[in-house]
Parts: structure tokens; C-alpha cells; sequence
């Protein structure tokens, strides 16, 4: 008996995906995962650009964890550059990270996974037969994404400042 | 107590570290007292509790499109000129709640209408510039037939002490403007800051009162001739001038099509911030925020610009649609037609329109090319 | 009457101003009491079938995929509300349409010949036509809440259009070039942000593109005279809403007939 499992959106994820489980007298015969997220070429147009615009580029990588990917090419610049932050400069990154960890983390948890664990659509369907679970939900959600703000600005793409100072200072 | 009654007009001296009382007494009265304050690099207008919270010794570097806070090297708490900031948000803020609508049921509506609540204000160091600018705006809001409440209550509640100027900015104009560099009335207190005492007039009877109960001295002489010497110095070193301020009105009214227009036209960026800047430049817009199920509605005042696009966009077009009308629209109100409107010139000459233009554009300079291209 | 029926798409994105509509924590619940999320990938795996009442479109169209898939949406939407500056003017990835996208794809991949992309990212009005463009890199959050709310009340929806140095002057941020020569791209910019960046002594970059009626040529020129190193206006303008034919046009001005172009 040959049986398909064919997924062609995958829900509930950051970017595009696909999924398609072959089966076959009830042994898996082929898996093929299928990531349409269309390339955006990054690696590609951060060449020419000034260090300064480089972690402002890279977070527009991911909507969801902008901030892993400012952190990372942040601390590529700071290797290539030999340059040291100050602890205050450290604490306040820290910060901002566990802020994204907080807000992506409640995201991941009630509104993207649990759905699927209590055989819900979504966290919206959720909210109808447990609404306490995902108020509660929602306001960690919104605690992460008020730190977010405190220490950069705006909790989607948050901008530049004093995590990055150094990036704003030197001249060239 | 010294000895003798004081009178609105008397000019008499206090010692310097007396200022510290002198607030305490206007605070006693029930005022916050706010004054110039060093804040994002330049003065900014907070709550003052002494001479301590004063910008001591700083001065600032004021240029077309430039502005630096300095080092002086003196001691003195008033020579810093204003930033950024006029005392206009104090009585016009930025943004106003006017008022709330709450939806009944379908058909009625419940209005709940914002209440002045501005606790009394003391305004410290507001400079004669400022002061001719809040007088200005008074013609605005504040008409016979018409004032504003939100306003007329947060005026009504108001102590100013006026800083007279000794030492101009680079980019002050009050001499030509006839507004400064010295306040002769509509203040309740005035201060003259010399080196080692201020100089202070009364202006009303809150003034009188406030400072009745300090330890005053009668005004030396030479204490008023330092003044004087002060405010002659300080004519001299204006940073700018327009020269024939009062061919203005007509030369500009009769000559709309002027090429200087195109030239700035070609420079101006239309952001808007001169006129955000400007201490009596009142356009404003108001705007309606409701929430998702409609059964509220907010209403709200905010500042606006002649020089956002959109302000002049009304149905089936644009009534100034390019930079070059709305550069015009903004000169000639401010240096011609608000004589006809309002009585006054709208520019007292502060200088602001100039410095924080990012793009250096100078009304002066643009008034000055606009009287001399006129055909006498 | 039933609820008006929702729909949200992502094309090329980073899936900011999809979480930006999930970050509605406090209006959430409400927002989807008033309407029927009928498509939403990222927020459920219910699929109700077409047509939809207002479509919300994250992304670009950079591949030849995308551009069959925007045409279906549309004939499924009644109200398409293009969400983002990549879907306003193509996005960062618009950057490609500046040089070859297959010099920048052998930066990148080992085997370019597998991709399958087009040689420009262009906004959705380029291939359909578009009710309502929402800009921001991301978008604001209360933005799409009002267009919402505006739709369902039969009214405009209230979408300033003003330079972000109007917004700067309102909160009393202090002006980032005069005060410090900042290079700052606010009197070109449409306001929605905020005024975010100079708020935080930075020079805004332009996220939520040219604002309508503003002098982008004579901000290029401008920033270009007070440049801290040599590029920084191009590469201001020439950025997440690089491809908005505005600021193309003052970059264009910028550096046309010059021998040393930026790269990009």
C-alpha cells in the first residue's frame, strides 16, 4: 500500500517550507523537505557597504529574531576590526538578546507550537477554550517586546543605539 | 528687609545665590518653575530647582544649519540663547486631547471635552525674543470674538521671568525685529544677569510680591550703567539683521513672483522644521483615532506645517503644490501678511528658523535678497 | 452580515510586519473577534477558501514563482493592502536590482544554477494592482490596526504622509544634523516610525521611504555635502527603500556621469 503525505505550506513556521513524506506498507520509503523562502542574497549586497550599515542590512535577515543576526555580524566587525566593548556595552546586548529570547520564546511556545500539541489551528482557536492561557501568553509576549523597545527602540527590527555605540563613534 | 516699598517698575539688585531663594518663593506661590537646562547637547526647557540646574558658563555656537553648546570660560547662569525648544509647546503642546466621543448605542453619542488642567507654571529665563513670541501668539489664540481654553487657561496660570540678553547668538536678530535684546513689559518679573549681581524688574504685582519678601538692594548706579553698557554691546553683536523690516509687508505682497522664490525653492526641503521650530508658527491639525468596534473616538490636536505637503491638499488638488509656493506662503505670512492679520510682524527675530534649517536657509538672507530685487 | 474574511501572505520578506501584526498583544483577541483570519500560515493552519474581504501582503516579488502566486491572490482579494517597504518598493533585496543578481548569487551559493529567481525584487504594485500601501521596514503596528478598523468602518483610514522631522519636532528630539552632523535622511522620510531613530541620536536610514511631496534630489545633495566618508548619502537612500523611484531618482542625480560610483 503506497500512501502520500503532502504538506505544501507548513504553518505556523518563520519563512516558506514545504513537506512531502512518502510512505510505503507503512515504512517511510522518502522525505523530501522543500524551503521555498526565496533567496535574498545578503552575503551578496553587504560587500561595498560601510561597516557602519552592515548590522542595520543584517537584521532584516529574520523579521522574527533580528537581533541574533545584528549580534552576529556585530561581533563579526569586532573581530575583523580587534575592537573590545566595554562590560556595559556586553550587559546591555545581553540585555536586548534576552529580551528577543522572552518575546520569540512565548511566540514559539503558546502561539506557533502548543496549537499543534492540543490539536488546535491556531493560538486564535486556542483563546476559545483556554483565553486565560493565551492572555497570559500575550502579556509575557508584551513584556519581552516593551524590553525589546526599552533597549532598541522598536521590538520588530530594533535599531542601532547604544548596544552598538562603537559602530556610530569611529570615524573611518 | 531693606528698607523702602517696591513698586512695578522698580529695578533693584539681588545677589546672586539669593536666585535660590527667589525660586523657592515663586514655588511657595504654587508654581512649577521651569528654565533653560542642558539636555541631547543643547537647552532644553525642564523643571529648575536652583542655580545648580542652570547652564553655568555654557554658551553656544549658533550658525546657519549649526548649532554647538560651548564652554565660555565665565560664570554666568543666563548667556546660553535658546535651543531647539520655544516656550510655545508650554501653552500650544505638541499634541492636545480635545476631546472623547463614546458611542451610547446606534444612534448616540456621549462627548467628554478635555478640562485645562496645567498646574500653575513659572517660566525662568524666557528671553525678550521669546516673550514678544508668546505676545504674538496671543493674538492668535486669544481673540475677543474667539480664544482657545486649552490655552487661555495654561496662559492665565503663568509667572514669566524674563532673562534680558547681553550676549546675543549668531544667528539673533531681535534688534531688527524690535522685540530685544531687553523686555519692557508683559513679564512679571525681569533679570539683567551682571558679573557679580542680577539686575531685577518688576513688572507686575505677582512680581512685586514674590520678590518683596527677598533680600533686595536698591540699584547702584553703576550697576545700571553696566546694563546699559550690556545691552549697547549686545545691539552691536547681533548675528544677523534685515535692515528695511518695515518696507517688508508691501515689498513682499507686491512682488509674488520674485525669482528669488525659484532660488531657495532649489535649496528648502520642505521638512517642515523651521516652522516647528518657530515660536509663534501655529498651523496645526486635527485628527481623529478610533478604536477597533468604533465605540470611541479621540480627537486630537497636533502640530502642523505649512510646509507639509499635504496641508494645503484638499479635493481635487493641492492649493500650494510645490516647495517654491509653500517657501512663499511661509515668508510672507510670517513677514508681511500676519501685519494685516494680526497687528504684529509673526518674526520676532530669535533666530531659530535659522539654525535648525538642516539645509542653512537664512530669512534673513531670503528677506534681504527679496527687499533688494524689488524694483523701487 | 458575516465578518469580513482576512487573508495574510508572505512573499520575499524577513517576516517582520506579519509579527508585527502578531505583536498586537493588546488588540489581538479583539482584531481577530472583529474579523475572520481566513489565511494566516504564520499564526494558523486553517485555510478557509477564497474569496477574501482584505488581503495583507508581506514581501516582494523576486521570483518567477511569486510572480504567478500575487496574480492568483489578487483575484482572490477584494482589498489588497501591500504591507512593508518590500512590498511598497521591493526591499532590501531590491538592492539586486542595482547590479547582476547572478554576480550575487555566486557570492552566496556553491550551485547558483539551482535557484530559480528573477533578476529584479519589485514591489506588488508592479504586478497587480494595489488598494493600499503600508510602508515600514517593518510596518507600524497601529497602522494596520487603523486600516483595519478603517475598513470595517466604511471610512479613509488616517495615514499621515509628513517627514519624519515634523514627528522629531513633536516629541522634542533635538535635530541630529544641526546638533551634531549627523548625516540624517528624516526630511525625505515618510513619518510612521515615530521619528525612532534621531530619538536615539542616529540619523534616520529611510525605513519607511520617500515621503510624498518631500526634495529627495536636494537631501541627496545636502547629505552628500556634509558625507563623513564617501558614499554615505548614496548608500542612505540606496537602502531598504532603495528602489522607491524617488529616492532612485535622487541617486541617480547623486551620482550620474560620476567615475566612481559606490558599488551599489
Amino acid at each position: 500500500m503506497r500512501q502520500n503525505i503532502e504538506v505544501d505550506a507548513l504553518a505556523r513556521v518563520e519563512g516558506e517550507g514545504a513537506l512531502y513524506i512518502r510512505l510505503k506498507d507503512g515504512e517511510i520509503n522518502d522525505i523530501q523537505v522543500n524551503i521555498y523562502e526565496p533567496p535574498r542574497f545578503f552575503e551578496g549586497f553587504l560587500q561595498g557597504r560601510y561597516y557602519q550599515e552592515v548590522p542595520d542590512i543584517t537584521a532584516r535577515i529574520c523579521g522574527i529574531c533580528p537581533v541574533a543576526y545584528q549580534m552576529s555580524s556585530v561581533q563579526a566587525l569586532e573581530a575583523a576590526l580587534n575592537i573590545t566593548i566595554s562590560p556595559e556595552v556586553r550587559a546591555l546586548r545581553r540585555l536586548l538578546y534576552c529580551a528577543e529570547y522572552i518575546e520569540s520564546h512565548a511566540l514559539h511556545i503558546y502561539m506557533l507550537q502548543a496549537p499543534d500539541l492540543l490539536g488546535h489551528d491556531s493560538a486564535l482557536s486556542l483563546a476559545k477554550v483556554a483565553p486565560d492561557v493565551v492572555r497570559q501568553a500575550l502579556r509575557l509576549k508584551k513584556i519581552g517586546n516593551s524590553l525589546l523597545r526599552v533597549v532598541g527602540g522598536r521590538s520588530v527590527l530594533p535599531w542601532i543605539t547604544q548596544t552598538f555605540r562603537w559602530t556610530m563613534s569611529l570615524s573611518p | 528687609m531693606p528698607e523702602g516699598h517696591l513698586e512695578i517698575g522698580a529695578i533693584v539688585t539681588l545677589e546672586k545665590p539669593e536666585f535660590n531663594r527667589l525660586l523657592v518663593a515663586i514655588q511657595e506661590q504654587g508654581y512649577e518653575t521651569l528654565g533653560p537646562t542642558i539636555q541631547d547637547d543643547t537647552i532644553q526647557y525642564n523643571r529648575i530647582n536652583g542655580l545648580d540646574d542652570l547652564p553655568r558658563g555654557m554658551t553656544s555656537k549658533q550658525d546657519a544649519g549649526y548649532y554647538r553648546l560651548e564652554y565660555s570660560g565665565h560664570n554666568n547662569y543666563f548667556d546660553v540663547t535658546p535651543g531647539p525648544q520655544s516656550w510655545k509647546g508650554q501653552f500650544f503642546p505638541p499634541r492636545t486631547e480635545l476631546l472623547t466621543l463614546y458611542r451610547q448605542n446606534k444612534r448616540d453619542w456621549s462627548a467628554e471635552k478635555t478640562q485645562p488642567n496645567q498646574p500653575p507654571t513659572a517660566l525662568i529665563g524666557v528671553r525678550p525674543c521669546e516673550l514678544a513670541a508668546i505676545q504674538v501668539q496671543d493674538r492668535v489664540f486669544l481673540r475677543n470674538d474667539l480664544s482657545d481654553p486649552l490655552y487661555l487657561s495654561r496662559r492665565e496660570r503663568t509667572f514669566i521671568l524674563v532673562a534680558n540678553c547681553l550676549h546675543p547668538g549668531g544667528t539673533c536678530f531681535c534688534v531688527s525685529m524690535g522685540t530685544g535684546p531687553r523686555s519692557h513689559s508683559g513679564f512679571d518679573l525681569s533679570l539683567t544677569e551682571l558679573n557679580d549681581v542680577f539686575l531685577m524688574e518688576i513688572g507686575s504685582e505677582a512680581g512685586r510680591a514674590i520678590l518683596a519678601d527677598l533680600p533686595w538692594q536698591p540699584a547702584a548706579a553703576f550697576s545700571l550703567q553696566a546694563a546699559e553698557r550690556g545691552f549697547e554691546y549686545a545691539i552691536r553683536h547681533m548675528g544677523r539683521t534685515i535692515p528695511d523690516v518695515e518696507r517688508l509687508p508691501e515689498a513682499l505682497l507686491n512682488d509674488l513672483e520674485n525669482q528669488q522664490y525659484d532660488d531657495v525653492a532649489k535649496r528648502c526641503l520642505s521638512c517642515t522644521n523651521c516652522t516647528q521650530v518657530c515660536p509663534t508658527c501655529f498651523c496645526w491639525d486635527v485628527q481623529e483615532v478610533n478604536n477597533l468596534s468604533g465605540s470611541e473616538v479621540r480627537r486630537e490636536r497636533v502640530w502642523d506645517s505649512c510646509f507639509n505637503p499635504m496641508y494645503t491638499y484638499v479635493f481635487g488638488g493641492n492649493t500650494r503644490p510645490n516647495t517654491r509656493s509653500r517657501y512663499r506662503q511661509w515668508i510672507t505670512h510670517k513677514l508681511a501678511s500676519w501685519y494685516y492679520q494680526f497687528g504684529v510682524s509673526g518674526c520676532v527675530g530669535c533666530g531659530r528658523c535659522i539654525t535648525w534649517c538642516p539645509a542653512g536657509i537664512d530669512i534673513t538672507a531670503e528677506a534681504n535678497a527679496l527687499l533688494s530685487e524689488v524694483k523701487a | 452580515m458575516s465578518k469580513p474574511k482576512v487573508a495574510v501572505y508572505k512573499f520575499s520578506s524577513c517576516d517582520g510586519c506579519q509579527l508585527s501584526i502578531l505583536n498586537l498583544e493588546d488588540e489581538l483577541l479583539d482584531l481577530a473577534g472583529a474579523v475572520e483570519i481566513a489565511f494566516f500560515l504564520e499564526a494558523t493552519r486553517r485555510v478557509l477558501p477564497g474569496p477574501y474581504d482584505i488581503g495583507l501582503v508581506e514581501g516582494s516579488i523576486s521570483t518567477p514563482h511569486e510572480a504567478e502566486r500575487i496574480q492568483e491572490i489578487r483575484h482572490q482579494v477584494r482589498f489588497l493592502i501591500a504591507l512593508g517597504t518590500c512590498a511598497t518598493s521591493g526591499g532590501i533585496q531590491a538592492l539586486r536590482n542595482f547590479t547582476q543578481v547572478d554576480d550575487l548569487a555566486v557570492i552566496v551559493y556553491e550551485h547558483p544554477d539551482y535557484l530559480h529567481v528573477l533578476d529584479t525584487s519589485t514591489p506588488i504594485s508592479q504586478h497587480v494592482k494595489v488598494d493600499l500601501e503600508l510602508w515600514g521596514c517593518p510596518v507600524n503596528k497601529y497602522q494596520v490596526l487603523e486600516c483595519v478598523a478603517a475598513l470595517l468602518q466604511n471610512r479613509t483610514p488616517y495615514l499621515p504622509t509628513h517627514s519624519v522631522c515634523l514627528d522629531c519636532k513633536r516629541r522634542g528630539t533635538v535635530c541630529v544634523m544641526v546638533a551634531n552632523g549627523t548625516l540624517c535622511l528624516g526630511p525625505a522620510t515618510r513619518t510612521g516610525c515615530g521619528a525612532l531613530c534621531p530619538a536615539s541620536g542616529r540619523g534616520c536610514y529611510g525605513c519607511f521611504g520617500p515621503a510624498p511631496g518631500a526634495e529627495y534630489a536636494t537631501t541627496a545633495h545636502l547629505l552628500q555635502s556634509k558625507e563623513h566618508y564617501p558614499g554615505e548619502a548614496v548608500h542612505l537612500m540606496r537602502n531598504f527603500a532603495g528602489y522607491a523611484p524617488q529616492f532612485r531618482e535622487a541617486v541617480d542625480a547623486l551620482v550620474g556621469g560620476s567615475e566612481n560610483e559606490p558599488a551599489l
